[in-house]
Order: C-alpha cells, then sequence, then structure tokens
C-alpha cells in the first residue's frame, strides 16, 4: 500500500506591512503577469496565404514583466488605518514554501457589508520593482 | 428512607393547531437553531480546531407537526401556530405539507411550518 500523499497546506502563513504583524487574513493571493507579447506571423504566411492558413506567432516579451501584486483579503474591521489608497510601504508575505517581499503601495481597497455575513475587506498592493 | 422519584413530563394532553384548525396531532417537533460562521484565518497553526462564531441572524424556528386524518393546509397561508405544551406560540407560515395514504394505516399528515418572528 503506498503511503499517503501530503500536500502543503495554507496554515500558517504570516503578513506584515512596515514590520507590524496583521491578523484576521483569511486568504492570500500573490500574482505575476506579462504585460504584453509580441505578435508576429511566421514567415510562411505570405507564402501559405491570407485567412486560417496564416500563422500567428506569439513571442514573450522579456521587457515588459510587471512587478507581482499580492491581493489580501480580511475578515472584520481589523485596524483600518492599515488600509489608505496610495499608501506605500514595505508588504512581507511568508506561506509554507514560499515568500515574497519588497516595496510598493495599495492600489486597490474593496469592502463588502453584507446581511447575515462577517465584514470583509479585500486589499491590493503592488510591487514597486520584480520580485 | 425511601426518595421522592422525579416526574417527567409526558406528552399527554398536547394540543396543535395552525390558522384556526386543530389537528389530531400524533407527534409535534419544534426546532431551533443558528447558523455558524467559520471566521477561520491563515495565521492559525495546521491542525488547529476551526474558530467559529454565530451567524448575525438566527434561523427561524421550525414547528412540524403529525397528524392522522388528510386536512390539507394552503401552502404558503399564514396564521397563529399554538403548541402550549412545548411553548410554541406565534405567527408562522406554512412551508410545506404532505399526506400519507398506505396499506393498512391510518391516512397520517405532516406539516412544517416556520415562524415569522
Amino acid at each position: 500500500m503506498p503511503d499517503a500523499i501530503t500536500v502543503q497546506d495554507s496554515q500558517g502563513a504570516t503578513l506584515s506591512f512596515n514590520g507590524v504583524p496583521l491578523g484576521y487574513y483569511v486568504s492570500i493571493s500573490p500574482s505575476w503577469s506579462v504585460s504584453s507579447t509580441h505578435e508576429t506571423t511566421s514567415k510562411d504566411s505570405l507564402i501559405i496565404g491570407r485567412g486560417t492558413d496564416a500563422r500567428v506567432v506569439r513571442q514573450y516579451n522579456v521587457s515588459s514583466v510587471e512587478p507581482g501584486q499580492v491581493v489580501v483579503n480580511f475578515i472584520g474591521n481589523y485596524d483600518l488605518d492599515w488600509f489608505s489608497i496610495g499608501r506605500t510601504g514595505y508588504l512581507e508575505v511568508a506561506w509554507p514554501g514560499g515568500y515574497i517581499s519588497g516595496d510598493g503601495f495599495m492600489t486597490d481597497i474593496q469592502g463588502n457589508i453584507s446581511a447575515g455575513e462577517l465584514i470583509r475587506w479585500s486589499v491590493t498592493f503592488k510591487f514597486s520593482g520584480y520580485n | 428512607m425511601p426518595t421522592t422519584p422525579t416526574i417527567v413530563a409526558d406528552s399527554q394532553g398536547t394540543t396543535f393547531s395552525f390558522a384556526g384548525t386543530t389537528f389530531l396531532a400524533k407527534n409535534v417537533k419544534m426546532k431551533q437553531s443558528v447558523s455558524l460562521i467559520d471566521s477561520s484565518s491563515l495565521d492559525m497553526a495546521s491542525g488547529s480546531m476551526r474558530r467559529l462564531q454565530a451567524a448575525p441572524l438566527k434561523d427561524q424556528q421550525e414547528v412540524t407537526c403529525e397528524y392522522y386524518g388528510s386536512t390539507a393546509p394552503t401552502i404558503g397561508s399564514s396564521g397563529q401556530v399554538v403548541c402550549a405544551k412545548i411553548g410554541v406560540s406565534g405567527d408562522a407560515y406554512c412551508e410545506s405539507f404532505e399526506i400519507t395514504a398506505a396499506v393498512g394505516e391510518l391516512i397520517v399528515g405532516n406539516l412544517t411550518l416556520k415562524l415569522t418572528g
């Protein structure tokens, strides 16, 4: 009988802003993206013809890699002083098997106050440089 | 020295009525519940118990009655429900009912009410 495989879970993730540990965060979503790619037709397209016979080649544009961002979802009105559009600071995020940190600023704040539900906040922090 | 035994109330002498109709009840149940909201957060260590808290809004009190006969209440109708023996009294909506006829059995109905307040 093979041993059961245990996949890492999310518990124990930590979050701090300007060195101050935060709490009541229920999800942390770091993400990275490429803002644009080059698209060129293959060299054979003029020979094959136009329409569905033409082949478009998508090429990764290394010069336009965007810095990462982190979206954090909180429950409750935990320390609303921390949330401020455009606020700059140093964010550190650690989760089992991963870590990201850097200077950046808050670009989006969204609250959700719904009948019968917990109060929820979502904050987007964008890093200033590549990390 | 013999002690006085504790007498627990039995169910006999229970009457049940809804919207002015008295039902020949064989079983009356009252249920009150509240949902629990999970407020667990990521900083809790793996293996710890979920953190729960009562939802800010309670669930409606539910009353069910199993009765003899084929009385069919109007679905969605409202009225006073009274079953004094188990402390039920208030305005309620008829959420559902069912009537069962089975070989060799008496016809029985089953009524579900939700109290409004």
